[in-house]
């Protein structure tokens, strides 16, 4: 039986969704958005993800007036996930390990040993991932489900580091994260390169926030402002589509 | 002065050991210190020296104290894990530095004035930066990257320098070993934590008091030269922990008494001529007779939590600063002593590793 990709994410699962319409293998993909402060009320029940009940979780909730199920009616048309024909989960959620501007200043000109990014990694790929328990669960009863980070886009920066010293720490940190990632929860995670990056390997390209917020906005049905530097376009979101998520599709069917 | 008088009468209490050691209270002594300045509030201050030393950069941290960090802990490490990767014992990550003549190479190395040699330590396949080793307990991958982190930490160490407005230094030991050919002043031998020691290429030093006044006089200048003239305040310490081991080849209590007698004609000299720099009795605190001893742990080396309260009373008593939790007892006898956690299970020392070894 041919398993379908699931993509589970907060408002950056736009960039995703849109680029999605030019591969047709996706048609039948379900996406379901949440914002990222929410998304950690899921928990898995009888083979479906469900929101978790309660007025201490709704209390908690970022999105007050949308509760989890809501949401994921809106953008997935269903306020449960039903897993019993998936096969990929694609988590478009939570820094990515290789954001180190968002892990603060000091990773992006720090060498660190590996000896310390096995225990820095877990903040974003490891136990604490916002749906870190979610993905247990699931490993649990569906060991056959491969789960996939794709994380948020890095952001755009006008002005990032560009001296030699930085760059080959960069890169040197980023080896490190390479020879680690499959240490953690996930079965791959996504590596933006030259690709998406400027030089640095610090920030993503302006052109791919060009409209990356109005498109995000408008997927989730919302009032349509401004670009900002960290929700990305579709261009974007067809890049990661065809380096990432495809051949990690294709190669679980294989 | 009246011909009855001799210079020593009318003396302040402190001044005579009945009246100032064996009837005053071994917690705090009166009068033991009193600062040759006030501490501002703003001074960006700056630690570094042997394990004892991380117990007064802790307590200033957490008494409020502006202690500068460069080298800060990466967000995502666990706190009980700091430690381990030698972050937040000291102002950057170079571990304990024992003798000055280490402070001197490293400030020299700040400056970009020598490059240690035969530094780079192997183990199991691992490769360790020999001149602080324990920051890095799994090693790294190979000997550029042990290359690469050390240059990182310099150029840190340099900021450090430039930027601090007091420096507190903690004297531990005079002896080292060193690698001949070049000079190169180790924090342990090699063969200790990893390396190999090799007799024909490393030698054994215990450093005298002119020695290490004149290397001292050299960091300063290496110190001044990379802050456009200028030099911060200094206080020095001499730590009142006893050597593990001795390569001198002498008695082990003759060897402690030895370098420790040193580093205080050392700071004490300093401290009387330089107008900058002054001298804090953490090592009489503690060593105090008066105490009978009942500073140190059962191993007579360690220094217990309340001997470290004890010291940074007296300092806090005199710079500001939060006060410990315990008050100091009235009574002049000793306190009883209670089973606590060693104060040392907190400082992480490669000198007692040395213990292994007996």
């Amino acid at each position: 039986m041919s398993r379908t990709a699931l993509f589970l994410g907060d408002s950056h699962l736009s960039a995703i969704k849109l680029a999605a319409a030019e591969f047709p293998e996706l048609k039948t993909a379900p996406f379901f958005c949440a914002r990222g402060g929410d998304l950690r009320f899921t928990e898995l029940r009888d083979g479906r993800i469900v929101a978790s009940e309660g007025e201490a979780v709704e209390s908690q909730l970022v999105s007050r007036s949308s509760p989890v199920r809501v949401q994921f009616l809106r953008t997935g048309g269903s306020e449960t996930i039903d897993l019993s024909s998936i096969g990929q989960i694609f988590y478009v959620t939570g820094h990515s390990a290789f954001d180190f501007w968002s892990q603060g200043y000091s990773t992006a000109d720090t060498p660190l040993s590996e000896g310390v990014w096995a225990h820095v990694l877990n903040k974003a790929i490891g136990s604490g991932f916002s749906l870190a328990p979610l993905i247990r669960s699931i490993r649990q009863t569906r060991p056959d489900i491969r789960h996939y980070h794709v994380g948020r886009p890095l952001k755009y920066l006008e002005a990032p580091p560009a001296d030699p010293t930085t760059s080959a720490t960069v890169k040197l940190n980023r080896s490190k994260i390479d020879a680690l990632k499959s240490s953690f929860l996930f079965d791959d995670i996504y590596r933006p390169d030259e690709s998406v990056l400027n030089t640095s390997l610090l920030c993503t390209r302006e052109e791919f926030c060009r409209g990356g917020r109005q498109e995000s906005e408008a997927f989730q049905g919302e009032p349509v402002t401004q670009s900002d530097h960290s929700h990305m376009n579709k261009d974007y979101g067809a890049i990661v589509m065809r380096e990432f998520i495809l051949p990690a599709i294709h190669g679980a069917a294989g | 002065m009246p011909e009855s008088q001799n210079p020593y009468e009318g003396l302040p209490r402190e001044a005579y050991w009945r009246s100032g050691v064996a009837e005053a209270s071994p917690f705090g002594p009166a009068n033991i210190y009193r600062r040759k300045w006030e501490i501002p509030s703003t001074s960006r201050t700056a630690t570094a020296g042997s394990c004892f030393a991380q117990h007064i950069s802790r307590r200033m941290k957490a008494s409020g104290f502006n202690v500068l960090d460069v080298e800060p802990v990466p967000d995502g490490l666990p706190a009980s894990l700091h430690q381990k990767f030698g972050y937040g014992l000291y102002s950057a990550r170079y571990g304990n530095i024992y003798t000055v003549h280490q402070l001197l190479q490293l400030a020299r190395e700040a400056a970009g004035l020598v490059r240690p040699a035969d530094f780079v330590w192997e183990k199991n396949g691992r490769y360790y930066d020999g001149l602080r080793p324990a920051v890095e307990p799994d090693g790294l991958g190979s000997i550029e990257e042990v290359l690469f982190h050390r240059q990182h930490h310099v150029r840190r160490v340099a900021n450090l320098f430039r930027s601090m407005d007091l420096f507190i230094f903690t004297l531990g030991l005079t002896e080292a070993w060193m690698h001949a050919e070049s000079g190169t002043v180790f924090p342990v031998a090699p063969g200790t934590i990893a390396g190999q020691f090799d007799p024909k290429r490393h030698v054994f030093k215990n450093f005298r008091v002119d020695e290490i006044l004149t290397a001292f006089s050299e960091f300063e200048a290496v110190l001044s030269g990379l802050r456009g003239g200028s030099l911060p305040r200094m206080i020095l310490t001499v730590s009142p922990v006893p050597l593990t081991a001795t390569a001198s080849g002498g008695h082990i209590l003759q060897a402690t008494t030895y370098s420790k007698s040193v580093l205080r004609v050392v700071a004490g000299q300093l401290a009387t001529e330089k107008p900058y720099i002054d001298y804090f009795p953490s090592f009489e605190i503690v060593t105090n007779q008066a105490a009978r001893g009942t500073f140190y742990e059962s191993n007579l080396r360690s220094v217990r939590a309340d001997g470290v309260e004890n010291v940074m009373r007296v300092f806090f008593g005199e710079h500001g600063g939060a006060q410990p939790a315990v008050a100091a007892p009235e009574t002049t006898q000793p306190a009883k002593v209670t089973p606590q956690e060693p104060a040392d299970n907190d400082v992480q020392c490669e000198e007692a590793i040395l213990e292994a070894f007996a």
